[in-house]
């Protein structure tokens, strides 16, 4: 009997969480810049990288 | 922002969207933590008025916070990787196994102390995954073994892993170690005695409690005096971790003038660890530098030469629509170079690999190997824990920068009045239980439980140090412990049966505790 694969998002699953935690990594020093400046763009791309961050756990973790 | 029923449940939807995500849907923490995240960033936007700007610095200040408390985590995984890879966990455990014959000292020993001294090293559900299987080995119930470990342990969770939930309650809520770190211990000191009891009966019912009871008395007594002692000299890192050890020492005394005729067991016996012979002092050596570290950097000339040496960034002064504001500050959640745990542990983990690499004085080949596997595991246990850890500190933050906190404590305070210190340490003991973390409890909660100290006109520092104790006790029901407890054991699909047996002496435990804090409000033992 062929055993059944683990899902797209188990074999992904800590790949996902990596560039999370990346992505917090690069999103720290912008949000602390562009918070601290008051300049919109960088307010913006924080906003971007830290969003697609936490975006990333809730699609990888079931 | 008025005070009003819509407005007070729009200020907790985002821990309520946290707690029923991990209860009723199953979410991971990292998940859960993310979600309610983005459900916090909306309201505060959207009802609280809080600009881009407020939040963008919310967010950096939540991972100011994390990075702190992430540290400690990242450093004490890796120092237990080394020295669960090099086997010395098993040396340092058989020494543990052959003080004593007798069953009940057997079960204090391993599931009350020596659960909490590794608690002082690693924690994360590493003292029950490790104790509970020996236990089993050793003869006892799977059952008894893991719900033993889970109650034992549960009362030195803030001050072990050199201490990030006792950094994490500081740092949120702004209250110096040298003023919180006494309290804590001081109200621990129920937790331990009641953890003790508690142990007690799970092995043997009432007759487990009369037969241990001076044991627990005097074992008891001499770990709340390390705990507090440790705190007042101002080495709360490593309070768990000496109090545990005093336990040990104290019960294995103990147990060696109660032996009957029994010969001496020798605690230096090597034990075979796979691949060589390992005495119980190289298998702890990495334990003793933590130690000597510790102390080394708290010399009283050395800490003040060392102590400009120090990270942090400063936030200005903000305010949102609605009028609330932000004070500035300088050097939030600053890192010592020089005396933040991590490094001591890094150090640590290095000599460990050192010492256990070392063949006849020459360095094997394992050493890089020992290192490389270590590291691996650590990245793959950490990564998680960080997601998670990140997206609920930054929650926090942004609820707390909003002022959402703060109108849920003025909620929480105008609901409970003056018995608010009997509920405080069960809020904590919730927040572990969702979170699975009193770290991450102590970071949801702890704002909250000083706002609402301080709106009752009670004692911040004593409620916030409720919030810590509570929460530890909480890792008694903390789904993810106990199931890390029954896999490790081979009765996995059990731990309904386990929370079961659990729950009521966590629940016993903690409403001793808000008693105990009710009682130093009322006599305003610790000032605000």
């Amino acid at each position: 009997m062929e055993l059944k694969k683990p899902g797209w998002r188990k074999r992904n699953r800590m790949r996902f969480l990596k560039i999370s935690s990346a992505l917090f990594v690069l999103g720290f020093p912008l949000a602390h810049y562009g918070g601290t400046r008051d300049s919109g763009s960088i307010l913006a791309i924080s906003f971007a990288i830290i969003g697609l961050a936490c975006l990333l756990p809730i699609i990888a973790e079931k | 922002m008025p005070l009003n029923i819509l407005n007070w449940t729009l200020a907790l939807s985002p821990v309520l969207v946290l707690l029923g995500g991990i209860l009723l849907r199953g979410w991971k923490t990292s998940k859960a933590g993310a979600f309610s995240w983005f459900v916090a960033v909306f309201i505060a936007w959207r009802f609280f008025n809080c600009d881009a700007r407020l939040l963008a610095l919310a967010n950096s200040k939540g991972m100011s916070l994390a990075l702190y408390v992430l540290l400690i985590i990242w450093s004490a995984i890796f120092l237990y990787n080394v020295v669960e890879g090099a086997g010395a966990i098993k040396v340092i455990s058989g020494a543990m196994q052959r003080v004593s014959e007798d069953g009940l000292v057997q079960c204090l020993l391993l599931a009350w102390c020596f659960s909490s001294l590794l608690q002082g090293i690693a924690g994360f559900g590493v003292p029950v995954a490790v104790v509970a299987p020996i236990m089993v080995e050793m003869g006892f119930n799977p059952a008894i073994a893991v719900s033993a470990c889970l109650v034992g342990h549960s009362w030195s969770i803030s001050f072990g892993s050199m201490g990030s939930s006792y950094n994490s309650i500081q740092l949120v809520t702004g209250i110096p170690g040298e003023v919180i770190g006494p309290c804590m211990a001081m109200v621990f000191s129920v937790a331990i005695f009641s953890t003790g009891f508690a142990v007690s009966h799970i092995y043997a019912g009432a007759k487990g409690l009369k037969k241990g009871l001076p044991l627990v008395l005097l074992v008891g007594t001499v770990m709340s005096f390390a705990l507090w002692f440790m705190n007042r000299i101002g080495i709360a890192q490593l309070a768990t971790l000496m109090a545990g050890a005093g336990g040990c020492l104290v019960l294995g005394v103990w147990a060696l003038i109660h032996r009957e005729g029994q010969s001496c067991p020798k605690l230096g016996r090597a034990v075979e660890t796979g691949e060589t012979e390992m005495v119980f002092g190289r298998a702890a050596s990495p334990y003793f530098a933590v130690i000597f570290l510790t102390l080394f950097s708290q010399l009283p000339g050395l800490k003040k030469a060392l102590a400009p040496y120090s990270i942090g960034l400063d936030y200005p002064a903000v305010q949102t629509g609605m009028g609330y504001a932000v004070a500035a500050i300088a050097k939030y959640s600053k890192i010592q170079l020089f005396s933040h745990p991590a490094p001591i542990l890094f150090l640590s983990a290095l000599f460990g690999c050192w010492v256990y690499g070392r063949k006849k004085g020459a360095l094997s080949r394992g050493y890089g190997k020992m290192m490389a596997d270590s590291a691996r595991a650590t990245v793959q246990k950490c990564v998680p824990t960080t997601v998670g850890i990140v997206t609920m500190v930054m929650m926090a933050l942004v609820m707390s920068d909003s002022g959402m906190t703060n109108l849920i404590a003025r909620g929480v305070a105008g609901l409970f009045g003056k018995i608010y210190p009997i509920a405080s340490p069960f809020v904590g003991a919730l927040g572990t239980f969702i979170t699975g973390s009193n770290t991450n409890s102590n970071i949801m909660f702890g704002v909250l439980q000083y706002d609402t100290a301080l709106l009752l006109g009670e004692s911040g520092v004593l409620l916030a140090a409720a919030q810590s104790v509570g929460g530890s006790l909480g890792v008694s029901i903390s789904p993810s412990t106990i199931m890390m407890g029954t896999s490790n054991v081979g009765i996995g699909g059990r731990e309904s049966e386990i929370m079961g047996k659990t729950i009521r002496y966590c629940l016993a435990s903690i409403a001793l505790v808000g008693v105990f804090v009710w009682i130093l409000a009322k006599y305003r033992v610790y000032g605000q």
